[in-house]
């Protein structure tokens, strides 16, 4: 079991082998915003380097980038608006899979807006694609579903 | 062991392929493409492996995403699986979308509402039309933005001087209000209409206006036709506007009625609501009392109270 964290853990790093065998470092409060990784610190001490076997050298780098702002308080609308500025749909899915399995929540959550911003306004078709989705209602169950959309939101016709 | 999805496939396109990244998938199915088909195996080391899919998401992700979208939107996309339609009902998702003070609303629309009701429920009452004090009001909220609106009728919701004298008004019956009729006046020296409103408004700003139409409208072989012959006495003098609130907000304007033969709003004023928590009284008056001049030929719907943000948001508000 580690030790509790003593003074001198502020300055301390976490080694992390991604999945694809590459070691990264990361502060070790950088590592307390990601829980996953904070159980397995708790669990295997913060002297070994931590295994992470869904999380590959790709995008590791990117999710520590977005930390080692965090722990600074430096992330703002504008570094956030560039950090997804040049990413494409597959690796925002990517991070997103990541921040999931790393429970890294205000990751998480930045890239569940990032990825609704993204759908706004797109068909239910091109959702499906996006995600990959098939559809596995039951006949029955897809015509309750059409019941149930007949009444919800029944129209507020707005003035022309 | 392969899971073949012939079945499904017959009745869905194809998927796209993604592109190639250079990992495996191992804590979910990867899947891959044959000849434009496709399958998910439970082999954790294909060799050949298909783009990042979400479609196995946890519920719990999916509803993380679909909490950042507009409840339209999260509506539609409950058709597309198990797992969507879960998470568009689940209860986290339209907490975020209902107005704060949703149960104090709840409390004044409906005598009898069912608590237990899952909020996505509570969100889909508050968005009908619902009658307020004997249908003289109607309240909803606007399911796009989650924000509250009023209509207040013309027929005994406002207080219109004269109303009962048939020799100035009249109250036609309409389609083209939310109410089934709207009062119309052929001609008065003293147009007053007052009317008031107290209600627990969610916190924000709102805007009211009256809706308007110069000159009486009716159909004529299925065609909108628009009699215009009592218009006048507009262009004389502009209308007041005058709004209140009980704590002590006040504001007046004027401006001239135009536009025969078109619904307009006019803008009357705005007031801000501090606090959802306790209810906001409203006071407002239109006038035109200036009696060295008649005027008539005028259709009164309602009057109407929006988040302001509507103003520029919503086309139809784009009055004088």
């Amino acid at each position: 079991m580690a030790q509790e964290a003593s003074s001198s853990t502020s300055s301390k790093t976490i080694s992390l082998k991604t999945g694809d065998g590459e070691i990264f470092e990361i502060e070790a409060s950088a590592a307390k915003q990601m829980k996953t990784v904070q159980r397995l610190i708790d669990d295997l001490g913060d002297d070994i380097t931590i295994p992470l076997h869904n999380v590959f050298s790709k995008e590791l780098p990117k999710i520590i980038e977005y930390y080692k702002k965090d722990i600074t308080g430096e992330i703002t609308k504008d570094f956030e608006a560039e950090f997804v500025k040049d990413l494409n749909d597959d690796e925002v899915k990517v991070l997103f899979l990541a921040a999931n399995y790393l429970d890294a929540n205000k990751l998480f959550e930045f890239l569940s807006q990032n990825i609704a911003d993204r759908l706004e306004s797109k068909s239910v078709e091109y959702v499906r694609k996006y995600f990959g989705v098939e559809n596995d209602f039951t006949p029955e169950e897809e015509s309750k579903l059409r019941e149930e959309r007949a009444w919800s939101f029944r129209g507020i016709k707005e003035d022309e | 062991m392969y899971n073949f999805h012939f079945i499904s496939s017959l009745f869905y396109e194809t998927l796209f392929t993604f592109p190639f990244p250079s990992f495996n998938n191992l804590n979910f199915n990867p899947s891959f493409n044959f000849m434009g088909l496709r399958f998910s195996s439970f082999l954790s080391n294909s060799t050949v492996s298909s783009g990042p899919t979400l479609g196995e998401l946890p519920e719990s992700c999916v509803a993380s995403i679909i909490a950042y979208m507009d409840p339209p939107q999260i509506c539609q996309l409950a058709t597309l699986n198990r797992a969507f339609r879960a998470a568009s009902s689940a209860d986290f998702v339209w907490e975020s979308k209902l107005p704060p003070n949703y149960l104090l609303l709840l409390a004044k629309i409906f005598q009898d509402f069912p608590i237990n009701l899952g909020k996505r429920d509570i969100y889909t009452s508050l968005c009908r039309l619902n009658s307020l004090d004997g249908g003289t009001k109607k309240v909803w909220v606007d399911k796009g933005t989650g924000k509250l609106c009023l209509a207040i009728s013309s027929s005994k919701g406002l207080s219109i001087t004269g109303v009962d004298d048939r020799r100035y008004w009249n109250y036609i019956i309409t389609e083209e209000s939310r109410f089934s009729t709207v009062a119309y006046l052929q001609h008065t020296w003293w147009f007053e209409v007052d009317g008031e409103i107290d209600f627990p408004f969610p916190a924000g700003t709102y805007s009211l206006f009256f809706r308007i139409h110069l000159g009486r409208a009716y159909k004529r072989f299925g065609r909108r036709v628009c009699n215009t012959e009592h218009v006048h006495g507009w262009d004389k003098k502009p209308v007041q506007f005058q709004l209140w609130t009980s704590d002590g907000q006040y504001v007046a304007s004027q401006c001239f009625l135009k536009e025969p033969g078109n619904w307009t709003f006019y803008h009357a004023g705005d007031f801000t609501v501090e606090d959802g928590h306790s209810s906001t009284k409203v006071k407002f008056s239109m006038t035109q009392i200036d009696c060295t001049h008649t005027k008539g030929g005028l259709c009164l719907d309602s009057a109407f109270i929006y988040p302001s943000e509507f103003k520029k948001s919503k086309a139809f508000l784009n009055c004088s």
